[in-house]
């Protein structure tokens, strides 16, 4: 305390404002805060995050996944069919979005999606036929999560599917995702027609052979410079993907044109490129589902790796907790719909493309492409405001990923759990919004939020795991 | 507030500890800053890590407008500078620390190694450099005469970093680098303690380096000299490091190398001809 | 007959806020029953019970909910909107102006690392972990809140010894460190004497005197009321004390007090006489040869420690002399004593500080009168019922039973008045006797009510042939907000006896009982 006499007084005050305002009168200096009851008011939980701030074995074990998080170089190496991709899809076996679900809860589009996967592959041959089959649990369905795969809304990827494969080639960890099947019905809104079973036939077939040549040709597969660029162009990587889309176009129509493929079908699979603006978003979550894999497992780790919602619950995952899932009901989605739909019509959030925001992209970047604020009535300052706040909760920035609306500072990443539990913020997510009937597809977007119980549980899981841990030092 | 991103850390720096402190000096590179009687550096992105050295995603610190005794503050992980009126804060709590690998044994040809640093070292150091380094190595034999040495050394020549200093800096990392022996360690304790009493003859910022040196505590480019010239083989490695080291200050770089080369025969030796130092 | 209620979804309001929407509220005419609070499960409970509604919320949300006729609720509710939608204060704009709003002691430190120290006045629930969370970003704490428990309270002062910190408090209400106002705290000029107290007011007492005196303070450190229990053990008085040893501008040290449990006591004194500085020591209560060794020397009350202190630090002999009346004085008492009628016997104290009841009680009982009181000491007898004088009575208007939902009575003398106006009336009164606190943190206007209340209560006492005594102290210094020369100035207009330190308004208070037992007998 003795040094406190020697410096200028600065003053913290927690609670009555009036306190900070006599401070101020008799010429000191103080910070109020904005202060409500952290950790949902629950007090007991309150304390257990108290006693984590600047542990050295949390901060130990941020620094090192964090400094792995940084040190991931996402490249696309090759382009398979999910069986040779992921072991576990040798069986019959679908994946989906978001955290664990069984059949009977799942929301429409999840249900359909899965009932056209089941079509696809040729397990039933009509819909009755696919939904009894998915109803006798017959057919395994587990997380893409469980097998280092993500997907984007009803995430659903099965055997026959051609996945991309990401390699992050610091650490040599894999992630896959499905290609984007374009706007309008498809099969990751719900849709489940002979048109969806048409399309996905054909990027199964002549399509996956044409881009497997396309990635395996290509002059440079490394996916974070091209991210990076994507963040200068207008970008955010989760709902705005058109300018990565086109630097992607670029790389493959090259790749391609260097190949002895048929120019029709070039023409074919560019054209199907061309037209999807956000074709480059499976890619987006492959890269950063590698990069966030390379921070996970370390003990001790308050950093979020996995954010994912199943149209029912959202889940998260930290890096010191393992393969726990910690989830609670979606909150809602602040938006604008489409002209005709409400938000009655709206399905909960859907899809594994948080991952994006729990990689600092998407929401977190929304200061590199402020148009989705628009939909909540805000202003681009807004935007940047929003992905400032975001460094409240983060480890640090990412320099690999600079925003110029920050002063091109880094996108704010690696989101600490202790920090939000203590701030009341939440992690910020840009979303497109489903109809909650399977095959409608998109009706709206906006910004919605993590949330907060989510947190509370894997802080408060973090916690028992490190006390454990330290009983079982202790008795060694 | 100002947020500055933080890209990498000394290893000897503990933010977590709370500390307040000044700065110190400023240049284009690099701001030093004074904390609790020890020298912080800020570094700008390009320039080489140090052991109490924070490396800022930073251009040209005169960008920041930074002045000499602006208050700097350390809590919880972060630093905070007080100028004109802002805030300028670096989060550098889950920044990494650097850190040098050093390979698992001295590979052959150490000295075909220490000859191509010797030869382009030469022309590039200040012309007393090697024969201050060579008085020196004389004096490590014999040390009573090194207090004489020492005093003739320490603060003599060119640049922020006397040419003396860094030829000392030099020699303390061969002597304190893993490959040394107990030999080695214990002559690099007795020069440390000798060198002590005379920082005051030199300028702040030198007589910081060389106590940091002293106490075993080198600049990045340091080690990884040390480091390709004990393991690499090809050579390719060690041409690049010495590329960089020489570049650093107009001789202060060249002048490190000059400690290094002219101490390096007596105690970094392979294990199957081990001399007695 | 309507019921209405409103609830805002996660908008947290600290209770001083929450109390002052009620009353707003509250004041809306044809309104019967009002109330803003947090949707807390007891809060939501005794809504139910006072047949406000049933709440199905969560505790950070905020619930407005009032009856009455039906265009009062209306308007009531409208009322209450436009207060909680207020803009944000003074504080928050300058955070807000750059960036988010600052919600967390952390976010704080990472705006700025100059931040060095937390003052922590959440509810009791919250409060212990805001404490630890400061204290692991290395900042010094104080706690104003209370209702802390005290195995978290051993935590927050266990953790802070290991690193060098001190938590002031739980239940610290008062301090000024590096001559900065903390909590209620008076304006006192900078100086050689360092005050380390477990009082709130026995600080302030202290602190106004050595600055009445002409010295002034180096720090005014505060341990909280439970530090000095058996099971703190008083860690923070002990790194207080170490700590102003070693500050190169303190040369005296005061250390402020109820008396601690017994091996606490020695602890603290066999510290204070290790050091190396002089050391006052006031347990209040305790007897002062007792505590007296050599470099540490007993006070028998606050003002005194004061005085002794000024004297030390001076190099001069601390005088330990009780406090006596001059003849003058004497036979003004006296002659006001003996003029009054004989029903009138009784002393009623009516104070703001509690340890200014303690020490009035203290006095009394030195005097051979005791008394009835809502925090007895040793000696004197629990009232039948706190709201009704009884014969002797001495009362802490800011205990626990007076302050449930209602601001401090140093905040809001209101029911502090009232107590003073019904036994004023009592015709068994002879003295009325009580504090005016100043300073930071206290009401701006401290006695524009309590002078009607002291006039009227003449009047009337006149009217039916009574002369009624008002002694007062004020307890503050002249830099005080309030200013302290014209608010016993304006006392003593109107006939209030203003001594100038509690413990001789309580000696003069005696005085003048004494005399009526003398008239009586």
């Amino acid at each position: 305390m003795k040094t406190l006499f020697e410096q200028d007084l600065k003053v913290v005050n927690v609670g009555l404002e009036s306190f900070a305002a006599n401070i101020t009168s008799a010429g000191g200096s103080v910070t109020h805060l904005s202060w409500s009851p952290p950790a949902g008011a629950d007090a007991a939980l309150g304390w257990t995050v108290a006693n984590m701030v600047d542990d050295p074995r949390i901060e130990e074990a941020n620094r090192t996944a964090y400094e792995r998080y940084l040190a991931a170089q996402p490249r696309l190496i090759d382009f398979l069919l999910a069986r040779d991709a992921i072991p576990a899809l040798a069986e019959r076996r679908i994946l989906h979005a978001g955290p664990p679900i069984a059949w009977p809860e799942m929301c429409g589009p999840q249900k359909g999606a899965i009932c056209g996967a089941i079509l696809y592959e040729g397990w039933a041959s009509s819909l009755e036929a696919a939904e009894k089959l998915a109803a006798s649990g017959q057919v395994a369905m587990e997380p893409c999560h469980a097998h280092g795969a993500v997907g984007p809304m009803a995430g659903i990827i099965s055997p026959s599917m051609p996945v991309w494969v990401v390699e992050n080639t610091a650490a040599g960890n894999r992630a896959f995702c499905n290609v984007n099947e374009g706007l309008g019905k498809v099969l990751r809104f719900g849709a489940n027609s002979q048109e969806v079973i048409d399309r996905l036939r054909w990027l199964g077939t002549e399509f996956f052979t044409a881009m497997q040549i396309a990635v395996r040709g290509l002059a440079d597969a490394n996916l974070k410079p091209l991210m990076g660029q994507a963040l200068h162009m207008g970008d955010e990587l989760h709902n705005r993907n058109a300018a990565a889309s086109g630097l992607l176009f670029k790389a493959l129509a090259l790749s391609l044109m260097d190949s002895k493929l048929d120019s029709g079908i070039i023409k074919r699979v560019l054209t199907f490129v061309a037209r999807n603006d956000h074709f480059f978003l499976n890619l987006s979550m492959a890269a950063c589902k590698s990069m966030s894999d390379a921070a996970h497992g370390i003990p001790g780790s308050s950093m979020v790796t996995v954010m994912a919602r199943n149209g029912v619950k959202f889940g998260i995952r930290l890096s010191g907790t393992g393969d726990r899932w910690f989830e609670a009901p979606a909150n809602p989605v602040n938006g604008l719909y489409f002209p005709g739909y409400t938000i009655e019509d709206a399905a909960a959030d859907l899809g594994d493309s948080a991952i994006t925001e729990t990689n600092g992209l998407g929401g977190f970047a929304m200061a590199a492409s402020p148009a989705i604020v628009q939909f909540v009535g805000g202003a681009p300052a807004d935007a940047t405001e929003n992905s400032r706040r975001m460094l409240s909760i983060t480890l640090g920035s990412n320099p690999a990923f600079t925003l110029p609306a920050l002063d091109f500072g880094g996108t704010p990443a690696g989101i600490d759990a202790r920090l939000v539990v203590d701030s009341g913020i939440l992690p910020i997510i840009n979303t497109g919004i489903a109809h909650k009937k399977a095959g409608v597809g998109q009706i709206g977007a906006g910004i919605t939020t993590a949330p907060m119980e989510c947190f509370n549980c894997a802080i408060a899981t973090l916690a028992e795991t490190l006390q454990s841990a330290s009983r079982r030092a202790g008795s060694a | 507030m100002i947020q500055i991103q933080a890209l990498s850390i000394g290893p000897s720096l503990n933010l977590f500890q709370p500390a307040a402190g000044f700065v110190h000096s400023v240049f284009d590179g690099a701001v030093n800053l004074e904390i609790c009687g020890n020298m912080w550096t800020l570094l700008s992105a390009n320039r080489t890590d140090l052991p109490l050295g924070i490396r800022l995603a930073v251009g040209d610190f005169n960008d920041l407008g930074l002045c000499n005794g602006d208050p700097v503050n350390v809590r919880s992980g972060y630093f905070g500078i007080k100028s004109r009126g802002r805030c300028l804060v670096a989060n550098c709590r889950a920044v990494p620390h650097w850190i040098t690998r050093y390979p698992g044994r001295v590979e052959p040809g150490l000295t075909r190694r220490l000859a191509t640093v010797a030869s382009a070292t030469r022309c590039r150091s200040w012309h007393k450099s090697a024969e201050m380094a060579h008085a020196l190595r004389s004096a490590l034999g014999a040390s009573t005469e090194l207090g004489e040495v020492l005093a003739a050394v320490v603060g003599r020549g060119p640049g922020l970093t006397p040419a003396g200093d860094d030829v000392l800096v030099g020699i303390l990392a061969v002597l304190n680098s893993p490959y040394s022996g107990s030999a080695g360690a214990k002559i690099a304790n007795t020069l440390g303690r000798s060198i002590l009493p005379l920082l005051p003859t030199t300028t702040y910022v030198s007589a910081q380096l060389l106590r940091q040196a002293a106490n075993g505590l080198f600049g990045r480019v340091v080690h990884e000299l040390l480091s390709a010239l004990l393991g690499d083989q090809s050579g390719q490695k060690l041409a690049e490091t010495v590329q960089s080291i020489l570049q650093m200050g107009a001789t202060s770089g060249a002048d490190t190398c000059e400690g290094l080369v002219a101490i390096a025969p007596m105690f970094l030796v392979s294990q199957d001809t081990r001399v007695a130092a | 007959m309507s019921t209405r209620s409103r609830y805002y979804a996660n908008l947290y309001k600290d209770s001083v806020a929450l109390m002052t929407v009620s009353a707003k509220i509250m004041a809306v005419p044809g309104i019967t029953a009002a109330s803003a609070v947090m949707g807390s499960a007891t809060n939501v409970e005794n809504l139910a019970q006072a047949a406000l509604g049933d709440f199905e919320v969560r505790p950070n949300d905020l619930i407005v909910a009032v009856s009455g006729a039906e265009e009062a609720c209306e308007l009531a509710l409208q009322v209450a909107d436009d207060l909680l939608s207020a803009k944000a204060g003074a504080a928050d704009r300058e955070n807000a102006s750059s960036h988010s709003p600052i919600t967390s002691i952390q976010m704080a430190a990472a705006r700025d690392p100059a931040h060095n120290f937390a003052l922590i006045s959440v509810p009791g629930d919250y409060a212990a972990a805001e404490a630890m969370k400061a204290l692991r970003l290395g900042m010094n704490v104080m706690v104003f809140s209370d209702n802390v428990s005290p195995t978290s309270e051993l935590s927050l002062k266990q953790y802070a010894r290991d690193h060098d910190l001190m938590v002031m408090g739980p239940d610290c209400g008062t301090a000024i460190v590096n001559g900065v106002p903390l909590g209620f705290a008076n304006v006192v000029r900078r100086g050689p004497i360092g005050v380390v107290g477990a009082s709130g007011t026995g600080t302030q007492e202290v602190t106004a005197r050595i600055h009445q005196l002409g010295s002034g303070i180096s720090q005014a450190l505060g341990t909280g009321g439970h530090d000095l229990s058996q099971q703190i053990g008083g860690i923070s008085m002990l790194h207080g004390l170490r700590a102003l040893d070693a500050d190169t501008n303190t040369t005296v040290i005061v250390l402020v007090s109820k008396p601690p449990a017994a091996e606490i006591a020695t602890r603290v004194l066999t510290a204070a006489a290790s050091c190396t500085k002089s050391v006052v020591v006031i347990f209040l209560g305790a007897d002062p040869a007792e505590i007296s060794r050599k470099g540490v020397y007993g006070a028998e009350y606050l003002a005194q420690a004061a005085d002794m202190a000024v004297a030390l630090s001076k190099g001069g002999v601390p005088n330990t002399e009780p406090i006596t009346l001059s003849a003058e004085v004497e036979s003004m008492l006296g002659g006001l004593a003996r003029s009054m009628v004989p029903a009138q016997r009784y002393v009623r104290g009516i104070f703001s500080g509690g340890t200014f009841c303690f020490e009035a009680q203290l006095v009394h009982a030195a005097a051979g009168i005791s008394a009835f009181s809502n925090t007895p000491m040793a000696g004197n007898r629990p009232l039948e019922n706190n709201w009704k004088s009884q014969e002797n009575t001495i009362i802490d208007m800011g205990d626990d039973e007076f302050t449930q939902g209602r601001p401090h009575p140093m905040i809001d003398p209101s029911l502090r008045n009232e107590r003073i106006r019904d036994d004023a009336a009592d015709p068994a009164t002879a003295v009325v006797l009580f504090d005016v606190v100043l300073g930071y943190g206290s009401c701006a206007n401290p006695i524009d009510d309590l002078l009607n209340v002291i006039n009227s209560a003449k009047a009337k006492a006149s009217e039916d042939g009574r002369t009624l005594a008002f002694v007062g102290h004020v307890c503050g210094t002249d830099l005080d907000p309030q200013g302290r020369s014209k608010v016993m100035a304006d006392l003593k207009s109107a006939g209030v006896l203003v001594a100038s330190s509690n413990a001789e308004a309580a000696t003069w208070s005696s005085a003048i009982v004494a005399e009526r037992e003398r008239a009586t007998s």
